[in-house]
């Protein structure tokens, strides 16, 4: 089996203190290896977004442990690795509208996370290539800004820009929620290019809709209630799932 | 006939966003609007309710149950919306007074149009509640401190609140999770049915509308390039537009080859 990139162990996660506080998280166990693509599914409140936040090192978890390539993140003693992992990690935004900068080019939100990370003479060919890789035609999407473009083309151009640096890990959180269906089927399809492109990165996908995971994960993780309530192949899980919660996201996509 | 719109077109800052359309929704009908985001869909919306900006230009005609609604000053048109017309937002947290209780909430309606005393409102409000399926107490709770879905629940117990005889729904379910999409068009559906009214349902989703609706129209930038029954369409889209959208929809519904027990 290939080599485990991202692993969180025990992780529990807790907001607020006495009366009003919260578990968000109560022991949840995840493996991301390399080449993998996990989809950690739920509804709003299941935890999905905390878990993977908590992965990729926004947020830290109350007890338990998030390990890069065997080693903590977490704590004073995790700090390199962290910022490691911030340096090998690229994120694609539920609102592409949002995390794209208004005043910027697509080619310079593309060309930005770069500029941060080498002095290189190749930058504008690495652009390009990002975009081919997220399924854009450079020459006519380059020089457009975010208002310019439709949700489909504005989220490509966020995949592109989490791609350019060819991380080591892709989280996509909620990457289709925000833009309609006909754009969506194009998200999955740049999806899948950049993991054909890119066959040892691992990748996480955050989603409440099995629709859209079904084209681009390997693996489901399905959290409920701070819970992982169910995981396995994507295929098996789909055609034999075993928790009552899993059946009710099966239905809700099955249209 | 219950809504009718006849050669509508909207321009706004001199760009045309509807183009010469023409559509009907007949008593007791569910009939739904697609079309991407851009297509022009909300404006048709915002038209019949009277809340275009008021830079934007309107030729054509709207009736509403037979009386016309183009030109209407606001003050008649604010006797209409809640009364004649019950609409349910996109966004339930955006729609809903953030300083009010539920009950507050699903009452405004009525303390616009209707002289009901304290008592008679709040039977009606927990009436409500029964039909969207909240409990009691959820009366007096914030809006705020509910789920989406619960939120959405809130929208459409004010929208029916007054028994209107027009339903608008514009996306209402686009902001919401799976598996309340599925429950919140179902409660629609099964609403406007109980109370014998029509709908304007407006989405993106052909996988929604295909429950939600029995006709439908087919809007691509600004007009309309297809209409017919909604399972006619879902079946044998002409046009390349409308193909794209049912394409788009059934790749990303689930086809799951061995069964599941549920569907």
């Amino acid at each position: 089996m290939s080599d485990v990139v991202l692993e969180a162990r025990g992780v529990h996660k807790t907001f607020g203190r006495g009366k009003t506080h919260h578990e968000a998280l109560r022991g949840v166990d995840l493996v991301v290896r390399e080449g993998q693509s996990v989809a950690v599914i739920g509804e709003s409140g299941s935890g999905k977004s905390t878990l993977t936040r908590i992965l990729f090192g926004l947020d830290c978890p109350t007890t338990g442990d998030v390990l890069f390539h065997g080693r903590s993140i977490t704590g004073k003693e995790g700090r390199e690795r962290l910022l490691a992992l911030r340096r090998a990690s690229g994120v694609v935004y539920q609102n592409p509208f949002e995390s794209l900068d208004p005043r910027w080019t697509a080619a310079q939100s593309v060309a930005e996370p770069l500029l941060a990370q080498v002095a290189d003479a190749n930058i504008d060919e690495r652009v390009d290539e990002a975009f081919r890789v997220a399924g854009l035609d450079a020459g006519r999407y380059a020089n457009r800004f975010p208002m310019d473009l439709s949700g489909g083309q504005a989220q490509r151009v966020a995949i592109a820009r989490a791609m350019v640096t060819s991380p080591q890990v892709l989280l996509a959180d909620e990457p289709m929620s925000a833009i309609d269906v006909a754009a969506r089927v194009q998200i999955v399809d740049s999806l899948r290019r950049v993991r054909e492109a890119n066959p040892d990165m691992a990748m996480v996908v955050v989603s409440h809709d099995l629709g859209v995971v079904q084209h681009i994960a390997d693996r489901l993780v399905v959290m409920h209630n701070g819970l992982v309530v169910e995981r396995g192949e994507t295929h098996a899980v789909l055609r034999h799932p075993t928790h009552e919660y899993t059946r009710t996201l099966i239905a809700a996509a099955s249209w | 006939m219950a809504l009718e719109c006849e050669g509508l077109s909207i321009d706004i800052g001199g760009t045309s966003v509807v183009r010469d359309v023409s559509l009907s929704v007949g008593d007791g009908e569910r009939v739904g609007l697609i079309g991407s985001s851009g297509s022009g869909k909300s404006m048709i919306v915002r038209s019949v309710m009277g809340l275009l900006p008021p830079t934007a230009h309107v030729s054509g005609s709207v009736r509403l149950h037979g009386n016309e609604l183009a030109g209407l000053d606001d003050a008649s048109m604010s006797l209409l919306r809640g009364s004649a017309i019950g609409m349910v937002f996109q966004n339930p947290q955006n729609a809903l007074n953030p300083v009010l209780t539920v009950a507050q909430q699903i009452e405004l309606p009525l303390r616009l149009h209707y002289d009901l005393s304290g008592g008679e409102r709040r039977a009606r409000v927990l009436r409500m509640l029964g039909k969207v399926g909240l409990p009691e107490s959820f009366a007096d709770r914030s809006v705020m401190a509910l789920s989406g879905g619960q939120q959405q629940r809130v929208g459409i117990a004010t929208a029916l609140v007054t028994s209107p005889r027009m339903i608008i729904a514009d996306e209402p379910t686009t902001a919401l999770d799976a598996t309340t999409q599925r429950q919140i068009v179902d409660l629609l559906r099964e609403l406007v049915d109980e109370l014998g009214a029509s709908m304007l349902f407006i989405t993106h989703d052909f996988a929604v509308l295909s429950r939600a609706t029995t006709r439908c129209y087919v809007l691509h930038e600004g007009r309309i390039v297809e209409s017919g029954s909604t399972d006619g369409i879902l079946d044998h889209p002409r046009t390349t537009y409308a193909k794209t959208l049912v394409e788009a929809a059934k790749a990303l519904s689930l086809h799951v080859e061995e069964g599941n027990g549920d569907e």
